[in-house]
């Protein structure tokens, strides 16, 4: 029986949809993340930077490595907060990973 | 019209408005000057801490009085009124969709802060004093219509205003309405300044002049660095500003003039000072992007955000401390007369 591959999800986010995006990645049953709190760059929605006074124009990046699984469904629940928060979200398939807790429990959505 | 004008003039000459105008200016030669954005969000928790520690202290310092209260009465009304208004132009003469017209007017609903002070310390440079309660008016008037706004947005919004479906959610309050409402009511800004309220209130004259060096003298210098930064970023979103139309420019103007005028007879009719009706003409004008934008970006996720926070910063924010605060004080004290 062959080992679940592993995937990458690099999600960015508008900020302040930060809480909620982390919220569906646990369910998902992910059993970590890794935050980088501000981004900035182009897309969709304009130009979209840091305004220091308020979030509500900041970026966070936050990136996800689980088993294709999890991967997937934290893609896909992100995914529907970025019909409506500006952001952008890619899966790629992980080649080498060291470091990853595969030992917890996981929930798939 | 000559102490009008000799207003503005002093206005337009303190430091305050020549910070914010090199900024702008400097971000229009595309000059590579920066406040770094950490240092910004620390500039600006420092101002709501300086304000609301002074407010409370001043409130204590004058004790509560039937003034105070039909004032705060007063300060409420208006927060929920004046969205209304907003919204009524917004999707009435402007036609702009409901969301959006709910996320703009609760900007317009809710203060600035940065006017607020930059109002006061023109006050102070006429000699003009005010009741002390202002501040905690101020702090009170915050809420309100980001909250009205928002209700006024999903009264009148067909669409989907909210919930990822799925039904995982229960309890009446949906979450992004309850996210929505803690931010407004325990974001940074406003548990910083009704916090700092409380402390200066509790530690009142002690606490005033152990924190003196802190919140007092320092106070103008960091507003500038502040008011710089806010020049920085209105310059270098100038193309967004010119984006938002003809209807929407004139809306970031007019408001606040029909707010102004509102605050300075309300405060007037209510029996306030000169300056403590200037002020409080200052805070139906002004409009928020401190404190607003977060809580309506939860609650309104289909609304524009660039829009609400350019009209606010870019057009509004610069007229009120411009134009709008020696038209403010002029029109209270030629209706206290």
């Amino acid at each position: 029986m062959g080992e679940e591959p592993v995937k990458r999800v690099e999600i960015i986010l508008e900020a302040v949809a930060l809480p909620e995006a982390l919220e569906v990645i646990s369910r998902a049953g992910a059993t970590g993340y890794t935050i980088i709190p501000q981004v900035h760059g182009k897309g969709r929605r304009g130009v979209r930077s840091d305004l220091g006074f308020s979030e509500v124009m900041r970026n966070a990046m936050i990136i996800v490595v689980a088993p294709a699984g999890v991967a997937e469904s934290v893609a896909a629940g992100v995914g529907r907060l970025l019909e409506e928060y500006a952001g952008l979200l890619t899966v790629v398939t992980v080649e080498h990973c060291v470091g990853l807790d595969q030992q917890s429990p996981r929930r798939n959505a | 019209m000559h102490d009008f004008l000799s207003t503005a003039v002093g206005t337009l000459l303190s430091p305050l408005i020549l910070f914010f105008v090199l900024g702008f200016a400097a971000a229009l030669v595309r000059s590579d000057l920066e406040v770094p954005k950490d240092v910004t969000a620390a500039l600006s928790l420092y101002l709501m801490l300086a304000i609301g520690f002074k407010g409370g202290e001043e409130l204590v310092r004058e004790g509560l009085s039937a003034l105070l209260l039909i004032t705060a009465g007063a300060g409420l009304v208006l927060g929920l009124i004046l969205p209304v208004i907003a919204f009524v132009i917004l999707t009435r003469l402007g036609r702009i969709d409901p969301v959006n017209a709910g996320a703009i007017a609760s900007h317009y609903g809710s203060i600035s802060v940065v006017t607020f002070v930059t109002a006061q310390g023109m006050l102070a440079r006429l000699g003009l004093s005010h009741e002390g309660f202002m501040t905690a008016v101020m702090a009170l008037m915050e809420s309100p219509g980001v909250i009205s706004g928002i209700l006024l947005a999903r009264l009148f919004s067909s669409r989907r205003t909210g919930d990822p479906a799925g039904g995982r959610w229960s309890g009446a309050v949906p979450p992004r309405t309850r996210a929505a409402l803690r931010e407004t009511l325990f974001g940074a800004a406003p548990t910083v300044l009704l916090g700092s309220l409380v402390i200066g209130a509790v530690t009142g004259e002690k606490g005033m002049s152990m924190m003196k060096p802190f919140i007092i003298e320092p106070f103008q210098g960091v507003l500038c660095l502040f008011l710089l930064d806010m020049g920085l970023t209105a310059g270098r979103r100038l193309g967004d500003f010119l984006q938002v139309g003809r209807f929407l420019g004139l809306f970031g103007i007019v408001v606040p003039l029909l707010g102004g005028g509102l605050g300075a007879l309300t405060g007037t009719l209510i029996g306030l000072s000169v300056g403590g009706a200037t002020l409080l003409a200052v805070l139906a004008a002004s409009a928020s992007y401190i404190a607003a934008p977060a809580a309506v970006r939860l609650a309104l996720p289909q609304a524009n955000p660039g829009l609400a926070i350019t009209l606010s910063l870019g057009i509004t924010f610069p007229f009120n401390i411009v134009f709008g605060i020696p038209l403010y004080h002029a029109l209270a004290s030629w209706l206290g007369r």
